[in-house]
């Protein structure tokens, strides 16, 4: 019955985020892989949700709306089904060996079970509201009202159309989008598919673990910065001019880091400004950019006004933001203790490593060394933050440094398989 | 030719790497042959912070919910010095909504006593978690 439930998941991410909008922007591409077409569909599916869910609709209400722009869209598409193209066959084995992979993680979610503290304590309590079909409205009584809750309301969405009645069938969905997110950085590589798949499976070995899928929100972060990798590859590492897709596909993205977790909200300004410093895209889309993901942050100040919730990042361990105990707050001590457990967390990090080995190895062997400033950039911005938070916080910091410091690292972490793949792609590597 | 084969030697020795990492295959018979609410208890067992009846006792709370279909969330109080989480989550009801008139007690000994005596015991398991009714007309 399970299995039947995951297979019957399976052809639900497959079906529904192979459905492309009626007018499609995805034209304007022609080297768009299906990858590329799933993951735009995911960005697009995903916003729409939680827009619906931002007009105060309870779940079961959002799904006939989702169910009707799935529908729509598919007439129109059978409608224009001379046009479309499929994928070539050669191909199929490698989006069949993701969706292998893909049911392997599934059937470890299936068996291990476990939430995570965090997910106990907050984020499950969102993803009940939106099973019990409350609407965001009921948000106010669920604790930490003032964190954001895409996550829980895709989670919740996925379990209510599972026709097993358990709360892990919901996050089935994180499974799918993280294997989506690492291919787009497979992807990148330009080589061929059976290296690519290679390097799959070895970027799945170095980032999987149980507790990644037991709820928290860092993966979803992580997968929203995989997708974004690949585009900072294709805009500033080859230069290309920003799409319209680019374009819609980064806004989107932005929106949704805005509401997944608190710190989504400064990965999303960090992304604009990557681009707005290091991309060659003209001035009005970078002001534009900005614009957007500015608009998006007040809506969800002013929604959460709207509907009551909280807003202040108090009740989250930062409560005293004065002067004198900001100075006290920087001392040596906790400069010295956040530093060591940076430390720690980076050897930990498998992405980390790795990017790390590349980097030192293009530095012995090459003098022609890719420009890698925007990921220097983009890792001083989020590791100062994360750095700035840790200071500045009035919780007890050792525990906090324990419980949180890994996940933000490895949410943070796509980046460096940039490295990696710019230089296997830069030194054109025979494998 | 060669050059090939020996992707395909990478490949499948990577696919049996994480294979036997991640224990798919134990973990692929288990789903298929016990149920959830086995599962579920096994979990929960191995996990530091929780047990059947021991610490958070996951597992007891979901044996009381299937064992007498439980739907509304009884309050639950963990004994324990220990500052431990409470997990209403398990009756997957909203937060906040619970049925006053039935407790489940983890982590219970014989020094609170004093705190059932106008209970009934629906469920004992080894005089440390209980599952309880209030007697009729107490408050």
């Amino acid at each position: 019955m399970e299995i039947i439930n995951i297979f019957y998941l399976f052809f639900v991410f497959i079906i529904f985020f192979s459905i492309n909008l009626p007018f499609s922007v995805l034209r304007l591409d022609n080297n768009f892989t299906y990858i590329d077409q799933l993951t735009f569909n995911i960005i697009i599916q995903i916003n729409l949700i939680l827009f619906l869910s931002l007009l105060n609709l309870p779940l079961e209400k959002i799904l006939y709306v989702y169910f009707s722009y799935l529908t729509v869209c598919f007439i129109f598409h059978c409608k224009n089904l001379n046009k479309i193209k499929f994928t070539k066959i050669n191909h199929n084995y490698f989006y069949l060996f993701i969706l292998i992979i893909c049911f392997f993680i599934c059937l470890d979610i299936s068996y291990s079970l476990t939430l995570d503290w965090d997910a106990q304590k907050f984020w499950f309590s969102k993803v009940l509201n939106f099973y019990n079909n409350e609407t965001i409205d009921n948000l106010v009584n669920t604790p930490n009202s003032q964190y954001p809750f895409l996550g829980s309301l895709l989670w919740g969405l996925f379990w209510k159309i599972s026709f097993y009645p358990e709360e892990y069938t919901g996050r089935l969905f994180y499974a799918f989008l993280y294997c989506i997110s690492i291919a787009n950085l497979t992807e990148i590589l330009k080589l061929s598919k059976n290296i690519k798949m290679i390097f799959f499976i070895i970027l799945i070995m170095l980032s999987y673990k149980y507790i990644l899928f037991s709820g928290g929100q860092d993966l979803l972060i992580f997968c929203l910065i995989s997708i974004t990798a690949k585009i900072f590859y294709e805009i500033i590492d080859n230069k290309k001019k920003l799409s319209i897709y680019q374009f819609l596909l980064l806004l989107l993205i932005c929106n949704s880091l805005i509401w997944t977790k608190q710190e989504g909200v400064i990965y999303a300004f960090i992304i604009t400004f990557v681009l707005f410093f290091f991309s060659k895209i003209n001035l009005t889309k970078s002001i534009l950019l900005l614009g957007f993901v500015i608009f998006f942050f007040i809506i969800r100040i002013l929604v959460h006004e709207f509907y009551n919730l909280e807003i202040n990042i108090n009740s989250s361990g930062w409560n005293d933001f004065s002067f004198k105990s900001m100075v006290e707050k920087f001392s040596i001590d906790r400069i010295v203790t956040i530093i060591s457990f940076f430390i720690f967390s980076f050897l930990k990090n498998s992405f980390f490593l790795l990017g790390l080995f590349f980097l030192i190895a293009s530095l012995l062997f090459r003098k022609n060394i890719n420009n890698n400033s925007y990921i220097y950039f983009f890792y001083t911005l989020s590791y100062g933050f994360i750095f700035s938070a840790y200071i500045l916080s009035d919780m007890e910091l050792i525990w906090m440094l324990k419980t949180g410091l890994d996940r933000l690292i490895f949410s943070a972490s796509p980046l460096y398989i940039l490295i990696v793949v710019k230089y296997i792609n830069a030194h054109n590597l025979k494998i | 030719m060669k050059n090939n084969i020996f992707k395909i030697f990478i490949l499948v020795s990577l696919i049996l790497i994480l294979y036997k990492n991640v224990d798919f295959f134990r973990k692929g018979y288990f789903v298929l042959t016990k149920d959830y609410n086995q599962r579920f208890k096994e979990s929960y067992e191995k996990d530091q912070f929780s047990g059947f009846c021991s610490k958070e006792s996951h597992g007891y709370v979901h044996y009381i919910k299937n064992k007498y279909k439980v739907e509304e969330s009884p309050v639950i109080i963990n004994l324990e010095q220990t500052r431990r989480k409470l997990p209403y989550w398990i009756f997957y009801n909203l937060h906040g909504i619970v049925d006053k008139d039935k407790l489940i007690l983890l982590n219970y000994n014989k020094s609170y006593d004093n705190l059932i005596k106008n209970f009934t015991i629906i469920d004992n398991h080894i005089n440390k978690c209980l599952y309880l009714e209030k007697k009729n007309g107490n408050n």
